[in-house]
């Protein structure tokens, strides 16, 4: 009954790896009676749309000022009011979502294809390339994302490409600790050792053999730290040292809306409804994703 | 009675939210108490010592617990210097060069604790010590014009200069530094003491310093001050740095006065909250300036920098935050001696906003669709607020100013290592007609990047001529009129090159609880004044 009691070679099912599920297979399993899910994909959809094409739909120019017309309470023309440089609170947080959702996709993107590529080099050649990468990321991850972003973006001074920067370089051990571990447990696999025997080339095995096989938990990651960059970018910006005025952004939004609480609370309202709605949001993803991909962690 | 678990939890969530309801919008100023208290935007309190102060809302403390030689009259800035008020000196006159300054002492005055009576030993000592590097940590450019400080008999003290000042008494003797120590205090207590225990003459004696900074430090009323006792008994003077923190401690009857935040809309939103509360502003303030590197491309063409000059809206900006803010035409503000109002500023250097002059001057320099430029500014809310306007105004003509918002030491820091471009100054500078050329413009104080120069960010007179030689005659002349009219003239010249643009003032402002009454209206004058007449109401 055990596959140990076979005397037999290994046959097919064994050598060829299971073919990953197909990106319309796992949406169906991610979403299948699960309405939360829907609710959450439906929201980043909505941010996407609107990030996409903010200059359209924004009512007014998020950077002009109007001394005439600070502090306002929502009204017909300005939806969310004013900040208390009288410029419009619904056209920056619209802005601002651009700003956020950037971040939040391309920062855990490059950090998974950075820190993947870095630890299924170590998991996969071992010894002394292991021990060096993994010491590296040792030392990177014995600093909260949260600190070693601040020294970073200290060092480096605001602006968009060094808070991508940080926030990549933040999120890259994560991934090779993920990456590096699975591909450890992959590389024992019957198809690996099969693949050495009939001599493919290790370049090749990995790219035909191991990534495809560790995907599944790399992917989930970056669901779940899309949202967590976002969330990082926001307490950079809300520091000062994310992204720079005059241009919004849902971390400093809230920073000049803290010190303005009397003129209008709305700014820190909005922007942190905002927050907490595409972070909840992609975490309710990624756990479906999770779940989907790899049933056996199901809760 | 059948109460289910849920209507209870109701009933009592609807009662508690009520009286919270309730609760709001009394505010309980009208608290009977012997203290007053005023709460400031710092982290606590650094010294109480007047010569080594360094936090501006210290000096609060000290100019309570001492006395100076001179005082403003209360509150505003003199016309002329002899509207000074006697304090320690009761009469005073100086040689017709202003060269020599000969005061008497007022006489049965005593420091506090049994410390013995003021003379003129001790003001001797005040002011040597205050020109003793090694003592104090550092000398104040102000103080190094006095040469040497005699006494004849105890209750005559005589100050001689290096060169002639006829405003001798309001530029060095009139602010908190003017404060007079006791020598027997110092001798017996030491450096480090004397700072957290001080020995003064003044209406208020330390009672507590309190170990947690936000408590600040408590005094108390001396029975037997020579002007008589002041009102209140005890005055506390606390720190609350958030500026929320702070604003709903006012809000609240917490504390009777808080200072108040420079930033758009502060006051209006404060004021939409709380009608009754009262504003005391005191201005000329801080001068806001914009120092334009002049060897810096594409500064260094003039035509750009009248361009920007007419570009940024001074009006609205110090519209946007009043009411501290006020609008300036020169470097010497309207209110001081030699200042330049709207109504006498010549015509060709007032550059008034006009943006469509900004973009023909920008054509001409060879920039039709304007530049780009990186600058730095600090995040302090004055700076920001008002660097973040200049960039509104700066984009509407086509001119790019990214900003890097830095913290406000490292800002400082960056500055004086000659690193910005239009660098920014926001200085309370005292009325002295000369002071902002010799501090900003001469060629001897240009910003180096060793950061051991000076302030003259503009480089201003390095490469083409400056002011030099003008100042240098303007400083010897001891008629006061002349000496304005070639002040005037400096101003015109930098006006013209389009070296500084002068922004505005932003007067410091207190906002006190209705029942607090001060005595006296304040108008302009140092940002400290005294509360010894203060009264709380009800």
């Amino acid at each position: 009954m055990s596959a140990a009691d076979s005397t037999t070679a290994p046959t097919k099912a064994d050598i060829v790896p299971p073919p990953p599920p197909s990106a319309l297979t796992t949406l169906h399993l991610m979403v299948e009676g699960r309405p939360a899910t829907v609710a959450a994909l439906a929201v980043i959809a909505l941010f996407v749309l609107l990030g996409v094409f903010a200059p359209l739909i924004a009512p007014h120019d998020p950077l002009t000022q109007s001394v005439l017309n600070v502090n306002q309470a929502p009204s017909a023309e300005h939806l969310l009011g004013t900040d208390q440089f009288g410029r419009d609170l619904l056209s920056r947080l619209i802005h601002g979502s651009r700003n956020s959702l950037i971040f939040g996709f391309v920062s855990p993107f490059l950090a998974a294809l950075i820190g993947t590529t870095l630890g299924v080099t170590a998991g996969f050649f071992g010894g002394f390339v292991d021990r060096v990468i993994s010491r590296i990321i040792d030392l990177l991850l014995a600093f909260p994302e949260l600190l070693l972003a601040i020294l970073i973006a200290a060092a480096l001074g605001g602006g968009f490409w060094n808070v991508v920067a940080v926030l990549t370089i933040a999120y890259t051990p994560g991934f090779a600790r993920v990456a590096r571990a699975s591909t450890l447990a992959v590389k024992e696999e019957p198809y690996i050792e099969a693949a050495i025997a009939i001599g493919v080339r290790r370049p090749l095995m990995i790219i035909r053999h191991v990534i495809p096989n560790i995907a599944a938990p790399v992917v989930v990651l970056m669901a779940l730290w899309a949202g967590s960059a976002i969330r990082l970018e926001a307490s950079l910006s809300f520091l000062g040292i994310g992204t720079q005025p005059p241009n919004p952004s849902w971390g400093n939004i809230i920073r000049d809306g803290l010190n303005n609480l009397f003129g209008s609370p709305w700014p820190v309202i909005g922007a942190g409804f905002l927050i907490t709605l595409v972070v909840l949001s992609f975490n309710l993803i990624g756990d479906a994703l999770r779940d989907a991909l790899d049933p056996d962690t199901k809760t | 009675m059948n109460l289910s678990r849920r209507r209870f939890v109701g009933a009592t969530g609807a009662a508690i939210a009520g009286a919270g309801l309730a609760s709001l919008p009394g505010t309980a100023w009208a608290q009977p108490t012997d203290t007053l208290k005023v709460a400031y935007s710092a982290r606590g309190l650094r010294t109480i010592d007047p010569h080594k102060s360094i936090q501006g809302v210290d000096n609060n403390a000290i100019i309570h617990i001492y006395d100076k030689l001179v005082d403003l009259p209360r509150w505003r800035f003199p016309a002329d210097p002899s509207d000074l008020v006697p304090r320690l000196a009761t009469d005073w006159t100086s040689t017709p060069d202003s060269k020599t300054w000969t005061f008497q002492l007022r006489q049965g005055v005593e420091f506090h604790k049994g410390y013995g009576p003021m003379t003129s030993e001790d003001v001797k000592f005040t002011f040597d010590r205050v020109r003793d590097a090694e003592r104090v940590g550092g000398i104040k450019p102000k103080f190094l014009s006095i040469v040497n400080v005699r006494t004849d008999g105890p209750h005559t003290v005589i100050f001689e200069l290096d060169k002639p000042d006829p405003f001798f008494l309001l530029a060095v003797l009139s602010d908190y530094d003017g404060a007079v120590m006791s020598r027997k205090a110092i001798e017996d207590k030491g450096e480090e003491q004397i700072s957290k225990d001080p020995i003064g003459t003044g209406p208020y004696m330390v009672e507590t310093v309190f170990a947690d900074p936000g408590q600040g430090v408590l005094v108390t009323a001396n029975p037997d001050h020579w002007d008589g006792p002041p009102t209140m008994k005890n005055i506390q003077f606390m720190y609350i740095a958030d500026t929320t923190a702070r604003t709903l401690a006012i809000l609240s009857g917490e504390v009777h006065m808080v200072d108040g935040v420079r930033a758009p809309g502060w006051a209006d939103s404060i004021r939409s909250r709380s009608p009754e509360l009262h504003f005391d502003v005191v201005s000329p303030g801080s001068f806001f300036t914009l120092h334009f590197n002049v060897t810096a491309k594409p500064f260094d063409d003039v035509r750009v920098r009248r361009a920007l000059f007419h570009a940024i809206d001074r009006d609205e900006i110090t519209q946007a935050i009043a009411p501290v803010s006020k609008r300036t035409y020169g470097l010497i503000p309207p209110s001081f001696p030699g200042g330049f109002t709207a109504e006498t500023i010549p015509d060709d250097v007032a550059y008034r906003h006009d943006p469509d002059k900004a973009r023909q001057l920008l054509a001409e320099a060879g920039f039709p669709d304007g530049f780009t430029f990186n600058n730095d500014t600090s995040q302090r809310e004055d700076y920001s607020a008002i660097m973040l306007m200049i960039q509104d105004h700066l984009r509407r003509v086509g001119v790019g100013m990214q900003l890097n918002i830095k913290d406000h030491t490292a800002f400082h820091a960056g500055q004086n290592e000659a690193t910005n471009t239009l660098s920014q100054m926001s200085s309370a500078l005292p009325p002295v007609p000369t002071r902002p050329f010799r501090q900003y413009l001469v060629s001897d104080a240009v910003v180096k990047s060793d950061s051991k120069g000076g302030q003259n960010f503009s480089r201003y007179g390095v490469e083409t001529p400056g002011i030099d030689d003008m100042l240098v005659e303007a400083e010897q002349e001891p008629n006061l009129e002349k000496r304005l009219a070639l002040v005037r003239k400096m101003e015109i010249q930098v006006l013209r090159d389009a070296v500084i643009l002068p922004v505005s003032t932003n007067g410091w402002m207190m906002v006190r609880s209705p029942d607090l009454e001060l005595g006296f209206e304040v108008e302009s004058g140092y940002v400290n004044w005294p509360l010894t007449e203060a009264r709380i109401a009800g």
